[in-house]
Order: structure tokens, then C-alpha cells, then sequence
């Protein structure tokens, strides 16, 4: 979950202010974390699914380029990385208005993925020691929302 | 979540007092602990230190945790020198790519990638006062949610729910 600099985007990560994610486990599971059951519904036949958690502790990276080595003091061409703080974040977020249903199966990696295209919306906010970051009621560019019923490896 | 342009009062750790995410406080810090608790990360009250990236202990304390897609993409071919040599299972999202980090997996996927913006109030650490406040800056986010039944490391069969953000 990025936050960036006035006209930067995605993949500007030098223009970076914000980056919260659980980190990597041990496993290498990326970016992921367990959640209440009841954080998440998803109801098939109408489309539509929704997703809230309420100051989950999350780590803020700052940018992608730290993010991905895991917080540290040097980047790989020996600049600084910046710190990295706790935080929390709290979301919203919704799936609706479903589309067409669309199939994807994939035997190279092995997983097959059954879904609808749908419009989404998120609202979230972070928190940690000194910044604080709201989204805002302005509009949002959804460039890529589906729900569905996904199977990989043991089960496709 | 309502605005909070205007109305910060910092406390504690110079968090903003009042609500959020439309819950009282009671509500909020009793999610929070249920919502801890399965990341398996620190209370709030810690919320501002610099800490480790990593979550090694998210899985602790909950089913036997799963293991990742195999594919993915190595971060310094993707992004250039400045990023490690390291191999991280993702698929960046859009049609025909996996959703899933997990592997194993059989269940509910939702998927999305939204571009936004939002306001972000900074803080002097010392007073908690506002002293910076900067409106429609732009985020990004990825988030995913995967519920239904996968194999752990274990190698047997469990139900989980997990985000992906």
C-alpha cells in the first residue's frame, strides 16, 4: 500500500513517502498474512466481496527498493536505504458491479483461476509515529478488480 | 473511516485519537488485539519505532503456515542493480496471471489494483502537533484475499484466510 510524491505513480519509488506491507516470511510467502475469517466475504453468484481490517500493525517500508530488501542499511549500488517504522493500517475495500466471467488455466504454473471482472473501491488509512495518510473521496482508477474461485498446484 | 482533515488531536504515541474505520475505541483496540494477533506482530503502543521487515512471526500461533506460488519474478532483473538478486513469489496483477501467493491452494480469490489519493498529515514528534498537511498525494494498492483450503508446510490440509497487500 503506496503512498507517493505529488505526479508520481506506481514504480516512482525514488518519489516514494509510504510502502506498508507484512514483509516476507521465512517461507518466502510474499507480502501475506493471516486474517480473521470474518474479515473477508465473498458471495459467487452476485459478484461481489468485501474486506475490512481495522489497525492490523504493519510495517512502513517507505518505497519499493527497501521494501524488497527486507529494510537494511545499503541498496545494492551501496546508496541508503531508509529506515523502516511501525505503523498500522486500516482498510475498506469492495468488489462490485461483476462482469463477464473469465477462465484462465495455466499448466506451466499450475493453477486455474475461474472469476468475474468486477469494479472495486478501497478506503484506507496508515498511521505510525508523526504521518498519518487517509484516503480521500476523490476518484479512483481501478486497473484490475476480479473475484472468483481460484485452484493451483496439489488441486489443479 | 471518516476524514481527519482538520481534526487531529494526537495522544498516546502521538497516534490521532478518536475513531476510526467508523468504530469506537473500544471496538477498535478489541479488533486490533483480534487483528494482532493473527499478523502475530507487537501491540500499538510500540507503533512508531523502527523495526525489522519481516514477517517471520505472522504465521506463529495460527495454522501451519502455507508455502508460496513457485513462480515469480527476481527483483533485479525486474527493477534494475539497485535491487537484490532475490527471487520473490508474486505475479503482478492482471488478466491471466495467478492472484494466489500461496500454493496448494483451493478457494475464494479476490483481486484488486487501485490508484488513488488521500491526504497525509504530518506530526512533530515531540508536541504532536500538526506541521505539515499535504492533500490528493497519489497511492497504489494490491490487495488480495484468499480463503478456503491449502496445504501447509506440513503437508496436510487446513482452511486459512490471508491478505495479500
Amino acid at each position: 500500500m503506496d503512498v507517493f510524491e505529488a505526479g508520481h505513480q506506481f514504480g516512482d519509488y525514488d518519489f516514494q513517502l509510504n510502502d506498508h506491507n507484512p514483509g516476507v516470511s521465512n517461507g518466502g510467502i510474499f507480502w501475506t498474512v493471516p486474517i480473521p475469517q470474518d474479515a473477508v466475504s465473498l458471495d459467487l453468484s452476485q459478484g461481489t466481496a468485501a474486506f475490512s481490517l481495522s489497525d492490523i500493525l504493519m510495517p512502513d517500508l517507505h518505497d519499493l527498493l527497501t521494501a524488497l530488501w527486507g529494510g537494511g542499511a545499503l541498496d545494492g549500488e551501496g546508496l541508503p536505504l531508509h529506515p523502516v517504522f511501525s505503523s498500522t493500517v486500516s482498510l475498506q475495500a469492495q468488489w462490485f458491479d461483476p462482469m463477464s466471467i473469465q477462465q484462465t488455466s495455466d499448466p506451466v504454473n499450475m493453477f486455474a483461476y475461474t472469476n468475474a471482472r468486477t469494479n472495486a473501491s478501497i478506503q484506507w488509512q496508515s498511521i505510525r509515529r508523526g504521518v498519518m495518510f487517509q484516503s480521500d473521496n476523490g476518484p479512483q482508477q481501478v486497473l484490475f478488480a476480479a473475484v472468483g474461485m481460484e485452484s493451483n498446484g496439489v488441486f489443479f | 473511516m471518516k476524514s481527519f482533515a482538520g481534526k487531529i488531536q494526537p495522544d498516546e504515541g502521538n497516534r490521532p485519537a478518536g475513531k476510526s474505520a467508523g468504530l469506537s475505541r473500544r471496538q477498535l483496540l478489541t479488533t486490533m488485539g483480534s487483528a494482532a494477533a493473527y499478523v502475530g506482530l507487537q501491540p500499538l503502543a510500540h507503533a512508531g519505532q523502527s523495526v525489522p521487515a519481516t514477517s517471520s512471526g505472522a504465521f506463529s500461533g495460527s495454522n501451519p503456515a502455507p508455502t508460496p506460488i513457485p513462480g515469480g519474478f527476481n527483483a533485479q532483473q525486474a527493477f534494475g542493480p539497485r535491487f537484490p538478486n532475490k527471487f520473490f513469489h508474486l505475479f503482478l496483477p492482471g488478466p491471466g496471471t495467478e492472484p494466489s501467493t500461496i500454493f496448494n491452494f483451493q478457494g475464494k480469490m479476490a483481486i484488486l489494483n487501485i490508484h488513488g489519493t488521500g491526504i497525509r498529515a504530518e506530526f512533530d514528534s515531540d508536541t504532536g502537533v500538526m506541521v505539515n498537511q499535504t492533500f490528493s498525494l497519489p497511492f497504489a494498492t494490491d490487495v488480495r484475499f484468499m480463503q478456503g483450503t491449502y496445504v501447509g508446510v506440513d503437508g496436510l490440509q487446513h482452511q486459512g484466510t490471508f491478505a495479500f497487500f
